[in-house]
């Protein structure tokens, strides 16, 4: 079966780390950071983006709209 | 990278003034979304707002036509804007207390009239902008700023109260069930006629702080547990449904829009003279 690939972008500009991304992630594709931001929020990383299924929860659910999904090519099938 | 939907704000001012976790950045958020898949230009929309923390949500970072209007009368203003614009899609954002306290006559009036406006009542239980008081939505026992013995009234039912007033459209859902908001503010947006959605949102600053919910996820949860559909109405006694949140579409009917019969009534008039 065809597997689809995501890239995940967090706007380091407008993120206020309020973590509702990290808390709601099924695939717990973000952490949170140890390195504060300019504007001393934590911000979280996407750093399984590889397990991410695209249910673009995050994207839709960040009140900063700080959380940027996509789908960036698609795997064929290997066997 | 950027969000793609960022080309309907006015990004000169974010990021937002909301405080971390705020639901009414997620209700801009998704406002965003279900215009751009409405595929609808934001010229042709007028949003107008009252005062509070969620009128803040189209005015001012909508890039679209916005009304900022006094306390309460966010739907009167909003009244006249479509009568005298009738081709303009009008939307009025605004919160519990704006709406359905001190503008609370307007919105059942606006509802029995079925003008064709769509409302977004973001409702997060308490007057949030001004520290946290008593508002008409606050659930009975909740201690607030102004009620630190806990609230002796009971709440509003407000999209029941303005589906049984004439209203169009009418549902209730959470911050925490985004896709079935998106649906219903498409939907709401396509409705001819009066269309009201109460969106339950996340306050952790001035509601969560004082009931002990101090993060926007930690409120975002309680909805998950507290939420009912109104298809699952009837698995529940009415003691189990005293503390729940009713989510779901209240009602979906026609009936003839204020705007087109006050032009009938104008011609009429206009040809008898």
């Amino acid at each position: 079966m065809a597997k689809k690939d995501y890239q995940i972008y967090i706007d380091q500009r407008l993120c206020k780390g309020c973590d509702i991304c990290v808390e709601l992630c099924g695939k717990s594709v973000f952490t949170v950071s140890d390195k504060i931001n300019q504007k001393g929020y934590y911000v979280p990383v996407p750093v399984n983006a590889s397990d991410c299924s695209g249910c673009m929860i995050c994207e839709l659910i960040c009140p900063e709209m700080a959380v940027v999904v996509v789908e960036t090519e698609t795997i064929g099938e290997t066997a | 990278m950027q969000h793609h939907l960022l080309k309907y704000l006015r990004t000169e001012l974010l990021p937002t003034a909301f405080c971390t976790g705020c639901g009414c950045g997620t209700v801009l958020n998704l406002f965003c979304h279900a215009i751009d898949e409405l595929k609808l230009d934001p010229d042709d929309i007028i949003s107008v707002t009252g005062i509070g923390c969620s009128s803040w949500i189209p005015s001012p970072y909508f890039a679209g036509d916005t009304l900022h209007t006094t306390h309460g009368r966010s739907i009167a203003f909003a009244t006249g804007v479509k009568v005298m614009k009738p081709e303009k899609k009008v939307v009025v954002i605004a919160g519990d207390g704006d709406l359905s306290g001190i503008g609370g006559n307007h919105l059942i009036h606006a509802a029995r009239r079925n003008i064709d406006i769509t409302v977004l009542l973001v409702n997060n239980y308490v007057y949030g902008m001004t520290g946290g008081q008593v508002s008409p939505a606050t659930p009975y026992e909740t201690s607030t700023t102004t009620t630190p013995y806990g609230n002796p009234e009971h709440p509003f039912e407000i999209a029941e109260l303005v589906a049984a007033a004439g209203s169009v459209y009418s549902a209730r859902w959470t911050t925490y069930h985004i896709f079935h908001l998106k649906k219903a503010i498409k939907e709401a947006m396509n409705k001819k006629g009066f269309a009201f959605i109460e969106i339950f949102s996340q306050c952790p600053t001035s509601y969560g702080r004082r009931v002990g919910l101090r993060e926007g996820i930690d409120i975002l949860k309680e909805f998950k547990k507290n939420s009912v559909n109104i298809k699952n109405l009837k698995k529940f006694t009415e003691e189990e449904l005293e503390n729940k949140i009713v989510v779901g579409k209240m009602i979906e009917r026609s009936r003839p829009e204020f705007v087109e019969s006050l032009q009938d009534v104008n011609k009429k008039v206009m040809e008898e003279t």
